[in-house]
């Protein structure tokens, strides 16, 4: 499935190995719950061996195995588990308090209350969500992390309309998911058959969030697959006038640029301004971000 | 596009006034606006405007019905309720763990009627004392196995 990618990874077997190894489990502390450091304490309590992420201050691996769903300190709201790959997507939006920024695709909503936190609860996020099923865990999650910015909504992504443009705007789109292989297995899925359909609303859903964003604001698209043509050839096909500008980086994160051909296919040159992650490099899931401004 | 007609701003007063009555503190609600549709009623940041028929929930629900029939939420209970005193349970230890986990409590000497339960001196949600037993009221999602 993933040996489409050979060539272009650079080294195969450590690429392949990470694949297979179990995801360790990341939480971050809520600063809209308490104190982080109140939080750390009590985290370290109930889990002397985690590990500061050292990319990221206040949030933490957990050992391989370890689960913290049923403990008071994840029911109360202190901390959330999310994959550390996408952990930074929402870094790259450059949120500031006040903002109005629109989650396009939100459940369950760990980056919309990302983004919460990033506005401290001021501002707006819109966090909208077509699938009917996922409705219930997106608004459990803002509830029991305190998120009072919110704004949510069912509805399809691509027909979403505001008459206030938004100060950014984020895109977690649905994807072949290839670079989730650590949760569901290497060979669990076959992506191919669904690219296509994934492909078509993967462009409206981009397209949509360029027209929603005001002009300079900011649109970030992230993926959790590895696939070009649902990455860089997506961005691709944005005909409205933008820019895609490079992503300030944690030093300590390794990661690979965007690609500009594929396959027969030239794509456009700041496009290597956007990041691939790969989970032999940080011990990570797989993930995709180009962040865009329009003009 | 203006706020829709189903989503109404609405004066916190009665709720302040309900608050007051009911769990003998003042609710600080600076910074915040109460929403109203149908009988439900939310607390959302200023900030939170502009937003189309589409949307389902803002903020954090206060209560399915207006004062003075209100049930406060678990999460508006533990955003806005740590001043609570009146109708207060203290739990810790033991019992405390009972109710997290959605079993109830026997307190024979207590008066019926709801409580806020509070844990470690935070509010956590309603417990309701009827025939000298505290019940849970957290919702499932909350509670730990």
């Amino acid at each position: 499935m993933l040996s489409r990618y050979q060539e272009r990874v650079d080294d195969w077997a450590a690429f392949v190995d990470a694949s297979r190894r179990p995801l360790p489990q990341v939480v971050w502390a809520n600063p809209l719950r308490g104190e982080v450091e109140e939080t750390a304490r009590r985290l370290r309590e109930i889990c002397p061996e985690v590990a500061p992420l050292h990319w990221m201050p206040n949030a933490w691996r957990l050992p391989v195995g370890a689960r913290l769903g049923n403990a008071q300190l994840y029911k109360f709201g202190r901390v959330h588990s999310q994959e550390e790959a996408a952990l930074w997507a929402v870094s790259a939006l450059d949120v500031t308090p006040g903002d109005r920024v629109l989650d396009l695709c939100a459940a369950p909503g760990n980056k919309t209350a990302q983004i919460a936190v990033a506005l401290q609860n001021r501002g707006m996020v819109w966090a909208n969500e077509r699938k009917a099923g996922r409705m219930a865990s997106l608004r459990f999650n803002l509830e029991r992390l305190g998120v009072l910015c919110a704004a949510v909504s069912r509805g399809d992504g691509v027909q979403l309309t505001s008459d206030t443009p938004f100060d950014s705007v984020l895109v977690d789109a649905p994807c072949t998911c290839e670079g989730t292989t650590r949760k569901h297995g290497i060979e669990a899925r076959d992506p191919a058959s669904r690219r296509a359909s994934l492909t078509q609303i993967q462009v409206a859903l981009l397209r949509n969030a360029v027209r929603r964003v005001r002009p300079g604001g900011v649109v970030v698209y992230a993926t959790c697959t590895y696939a070009p043509e649902e990455n860089e050839a997506v961005v691709n096909a944005v005909r409205d006038p933008i820019v895609v500008e490079p992503i300030a980086l944690p030093e300590t994160l390794q990661t690979t640029p965007g690609w500009t051909e594929w396959s027969g296919a030239t794509y456009r040159d700041d496009l290597k301004n956007a990041v691939r992650i790969w989970p032999h490099h940080n011990d990570t899931g797989g993930f995709f971000v180009a962040r865009i401004r329009r003009v | 596009m203006s706020d829709p007609a189903q989503w109404q701003i609405v004066a916190p007063d009665a709720l302040i006034a309900f608050v007051a009555e009911r769990y003998g503190f003042t609710l600080e609600l600076t910074g915040y606006h109460l929403w109203q549709r149908g009988a439900s009623q939310w607390i959302a940041s200023e900030g939170v405007h502009g937003f189309s028929e589409q949307v389902e929930a803002v903020g954090i629900r206060v209560s399915r019905r207006p004062p003075p029939r209100t049930q406060l939420s678990t999460a508006f209970i533990r955003r806005f309720c740590h001043q609570a005193t009146v109708d207060v349970c203290h739990l810790a230890g033991d019992d405390a763990t009972a109710y997290l986990q959605g079993r109830s409590l026997e307190r024979p000497a207590e008066e019926a009627g709801e409580r806020i339960v509070f844990i470690d001196g935070e509010p956590v949600g309603r417990g309701r004392l009827r025939d000298g037993l505290l019940h849970c009221e957290l919702p499932k999602a909350y509670r730990i196995r």
